[in-house]
């Protein structure tokens, strides 16, 4: 066959990958998120050379390349470090618009993500004013809680 | 430096939006062919093949095994890295400088356009505190935009400014998949797709495969072509994590130029570069980037930006070949970059030709989570 014969589009076949995973979560999250489901607490973890506290909490400090021991209660109130505002679906990602930061909790050392929510994000150029770097926010707890990173999300203060 | 790596020749596709005519193997074959016989030599020549690609990108899993023979690699020395598509290059200097192989083959591959390109960008969080939050690539990047400390309101107006010089730029070059320029007015009406970056403001991806032949310094000299040397290279791993250190000021970036100019012998990058080649996913790349390569005074990349430095005919010409912004390859958008490099030093690059230009930067980094970054001083002297 030349090529000239071909009258159609070339062919698709499709595919796909479902493939189940069960990711170990490590004792130093599952401490973490059950802290987090049974008390409504954040804790980050302190690295004993630097002194930092990571949240979310790390069994180790990559820069200073220790363990971590000692567990610190953080937040619930924070400061903006990052943020956007999304306003356009991403294929099998939550309807848009929805809002995420990275706040940095009083007394962590590193910033935590979140979505934020009870805000209007109608008017971007509002809702992003609010959400600007420095300003604060709370950590609010869900009611129901299953031990998860959404078991909060922030609010402006 | 005892010995330098040069650039014998480069090869790339045609670049679709959908490449369906080709499976993938077919697509790398195209570069790589075209590499060889750009550089003029056989695959028999060939000491080494270097391959960068996902395999959540591509769709099969250990994509090499069916990715080696079409690279060129039947019976040969090959391997291949995960990372972003220049590491193929910089793998391939290293193997060069080992002493072990005269020439070497770098090549990587962008066909996103067969799956879900947002959905996989968000599997490559972790499972636990990031990818629940819906994030991706762009979330990522607006993220990382947000952080930026200096001016910020002239960071918003910068931003279209680098997508409109890009276009403008890559409507001329017969090699850039989107050929039709943008107007500001244009981009300033699109919708945000994430806060600060708006939707004309992320280009249109491409299917497309990019190679380069590499060679020792010896070898190198022995080929008719005047010589392009990879004079510095460099890459770096920056945080995965927050709040320690600002985002947008790209650590992984800076170790990475720390590198390349400390090899390369270059101490004033804003006076020593011709011109360079730089990742442009969204503008905010590309703006970041300025600082991060000393391309502009620390907080000045919105201004120096503005007032043209970075234009054709600037300071500094910065993606004249339109950059991703023009021919968005996704994985493979950084190799684009340092073709496009090569080709300028190679005074190949036709109409988008400088006027003798003897020294370049390319730069090609990870876009998610802005972490992993590596960047190329090449010159023709």
């Amino acid at each position: 066959m030349n090529q000239k014969e071909q009258t159609e589009a070339p062919l698709i076949h499709s595919g796909e990958w479902k493939i189940h995973y069960d990711y170990a979560v490590g004792e130093t999250a599952t401490q973490f998120f059950l802290r987090l489901r049974d008390q409504g607490k954040i804790a980050g973890k302190k690295c004993p050379s630097c002194q930092g506290v990571l949240v979310p909490p790390r069994a180790f400090c990559e820069r200073c390349f220790v363990q971590t021991e000692e567990w610190v209660d953080v937040g619930p109130e924070g400061t903006i470090e990052a943020f956007t505002i999304v306003y356009e679906p991403f294929d099998g990602l939550p309807e848009p618009p929805y809002a995420v930061a990275y706040v940095t909790l009083d007394g962590a050392t590193t910033a935590m993500a979140n979505f934020v929510r009870a805000l209007d994000l109608s008017d971007p150029e509002v809702a992003a004013r609010q959400l600007a770097v420095g300003n604060r926010v709370e950590a609010v707890f869900a009611d129901a809680r299953e031990g998860a990173v959404t078991d909060f999300y922030y609010r402006l203060m | 430096m005892a010995q330098r790596v040069g650039v014998l020749g480069a090869g790339f596709t045609a670049f679709a939006g959908r490449r369906d005519d080709v499976r993938l193997e077919e697509l790398i074959f195209e570069a790589a062919a075209a590499a060889l016989a750009d550089a003029g030599i056989t695959r028999a020549d060939i000491g080494t093949v270097v391959m960068a690609g996902a395999d959540q990108l591509d769709g099969r899993s250990i994509s090499s095994m069916m990715a080696a023979g079409p690279a060129g690699a039947y019976l040969k020395d090959e391997i291949r890295t995960t990372s972003e598509g220049t590491y193929a290059a910089i793998l391939a200097c290293l193997r060069i400088l080992s002493g072990e192989y005269e020439v070497a083959l770098a090549i990587t591959w962008s066909k996103t356009s067969e799956g879900p390109y947002d959905l996989i960008s968000n599997l490559s969080y972790d499972p636990f505190w990031l990818r629940p939050l819906a994030f991706n690539d762009i979330v990522e990047s607006a993220v990382v935009s947000s952080s930026y400390q200096s001016s910020t309101t002239l960071l918003a107006e910068a931003a279209p400014a680098v997508v409109v010089k890009n276009r403008s730029h890559g409507s001329a070059n017969p090699r850039a998949y989107l050929r039709a320029p943008v107007t500001r007015e244009a981009i300033l009406a699109s919708p945000y797709i994430a806060y600060p970056i708006r939707k004309a403001e992320v280009p249109q991806p491409c299917d497309g495969a990019v190679a380069l032949v590499l060679a020792s310094e010896g070898r190198t000299l022995e080929a008719k072509r005047a010589p392009v040397w990879i004079q510095g290279f460099g890459w770096g791993t920056g945080n995965y994590t927050y709040g320690r250190g600002v985002a947008a000021e790209l650590p992984g970036l800076r170790a990475a130029a720390t590198k390349a100019y400390a090899m390369a012998g270059v101490t004033q990058p804003a006076s020593e570069i011709d011109f360079a080649e730089l990742y442009d996913g969204t503008p905010f790349d590309e703006l970041f980037a300025y600082e991060a390569l000393g391309l502009a005074p620390q907080g000045g990349s919105a201004r120096s930006a503005l007032q043209g430095d970075f234009l054709d005919g600037g300071r500094c010409p910065v993606n004249v070949s339109g950059g991703a912004q023009s021919t968005n390859l996704r994985f493979a958008a950084g190799m684009m970059r340092i073709v496009e490099a090569y080709l300028q030093l190679s005074g190949r690059a036709g109409p988008i030709q400088l006027a003798a230009p003897h020294q370049g930067l390319a730069q090609g980094g990870s876009t998610y989570p802005a972490q992993g970054h590596a960047v190329f001083v090449l010159r023709n002297y």
